[in-house]
């Protein structure tokens, strides 16, 4: 027995006529009538469909999501000394770098290699004396988050440059990785962070002084988008 | 026009889809929120066509999605769609709801006018194939509009589309059967 071509089973799930032959076989095949009968369900239903069937729930559940499925934060607390040092300026800093990093895009991007997803970036732009600037990259690479960090304009340096993920306000941080010798560098991100609390990314001027604080000498910074 | 496999295109949304499916279970709250992005109107939409009330629908999707972190974990993509996942727990959610509402003898909320309401089953079935039909892309998405709601015959959308015959049955045959396997994997969980 010849089975209905499954292009003629699609076309009289949509209304069209069938051929004697093809009406004779629906009748009597089992495989043929279940594939036609399946397809006219789909058509039934995709007919009755309103233009809004498919809405995006409104912009502030996704907030209150966030707020609910927020981690207690994994930060240690910074000794008082250096918090006192830096603090204000540093929050004015996060003020300029919050009004001067563009931000770049979010969402799905299509992905740069197979295996990576990037969920979003921010440009990095320059603070007072440099001229550093760059973007950084949030990406899922084989399951796990990483940071991509790409500047340029570093300034000449006897120290290092730190990669900082800084509260909007600049209150507590959380020390990512340091910059390699090129201006590209990847790093894992701490599992459970929540970018939505940490949305700023820093680059700090470090001295090898061992003191593991912030130096309070930013040189690039931008924020991720929420 | 050839359907090349997903995994030679680059882009491809099915292809974006698995991937975030793959990550999600282990991944942190970036990849919760792209799948929050790619699949809360679904949610949402089913909640709301079950529920036919808009407030309702909101807090449904809320605590299914903070259910779905919590649980992330226990997501294995080997063994199901996580849109089917997702929709499994949105069930459940719509269900509680359903029973907080019965025990309530005046329930304080009434459908919006305009929102029909819809056995769950209904609402996932039309969910699924409206989110098909917005992906098919094109010419595809353009045939299948034509061939539902100005019901062409597949000759007809030929000669308004100057596409040939054969194309225009290839690509419908395409696309509902797209529509079939989405309802049969995403249903399979439920």
């Amino acid at each position: 027995m010849k089975h209905c071509d499954p292009e003629e089973i699609s076309l009289l799930a949509l209304g069209e006529t069938p051929s004697p032959d093809d009406a004779v076989h629906l009748l009597t095949c089992d495989e043929c009538r279940h594939r036609w009968e399946d397809l006219c369900r789909i058509v039934d239903t995709a007919r009755e469909l309103h233009d809004d069937e498919l809405l995006a729930p409104p912009p502030h559940i996704w907030a209150a999501i966030a707020e609910e499925i927020a981690e207690p934060s994994t930060v240690t607390a910074l000794p008082a000394r250096s918090a006192r040092r830096w603090a204000p300026w540093i929050a004015v800093a996060a003020a300029v770098g919050v009004l001067l990093g563009g931000v770049v895009g979010v969402a799905l991007t299509r992905p740069t290699t197979p295996a990576t997803t990037v969920v979003a970036s921010a440009a990095l732009d320059p603070l007072e004396d440099y001229a550093t600037s760059g973007a950084a990259t949030v990406e899922v690479v084989d399951g796990a988050e990483r940071l991509a960090v790409n500047v340029s304009d570093l300034p000449q340096t006897d120290g290092y440059f730190e990669v900082w993920l800084l509260a909007p306000d600049a209150s507590s941080m959380i020390a990512v990785g340091t910059l390699g010798a090129g201006s590209s560098s990847s790093f894992p991100l701490p599992p459970g962070v929540s970018l939505a609390d940490y949305p700023v990314v820093d680059i700090s001027l470090e001295a090898y002084d061992g003191d593991p604080t912030h130096s309070a000498i930013s040189v690039a910074r931008g924020t991720l988008p929420a | 026009m050839t359907m090349a496999d997903p995994v030679d295109r680059p882009g491809d949304p099915d292809l974006a889809d698995q991937r975030l499916a793959e990550s999600f279970a282990t991944g942190g709250e970036p990849t919760f929120a792209a799948v929050y992005e790619r699949w809360s109107p679904l949610v949402y939409s089913t909640a709301r066509r079950a529920t036919g009330n808009t407030d309702e629908a909101a807090d449904i999707t809320q605590a299914a999605f903070v259910s779905a972190w919590r649980s992330r974990a226990s997501f294995d993509p080997t063994r199901g769609s996580l849109p089917g996942w997702l929709l499994t727990i949105t069930r459940r959610r719509i269900a509680d709801r359903w029973s907080q509402r019965s025990r309530e003898p005046i329930p304080d909320d009434t459908p919006d006018p305009g929102v029909e309401i819809t056995p769950v089953d209904d609402a996932i079935d039309r969910i699924l194939i409206a989110d098909e039909l917005q992906r098919l892309g094109e010419p595809p998405g353009t045939i299948m509009r034509l061939a539902f709601y100005e019901q062409l015959t597949h000759a007809e959308i030929a000669e308004r589309l100057d596409l040939p015959l054969g194309t225009v049955k290839s690509h419908i045959r395409r696309s509902l059967d797209r529509m079939r396997r989405r309802l049969e994997v995403d249903r399979e969980a439920l």
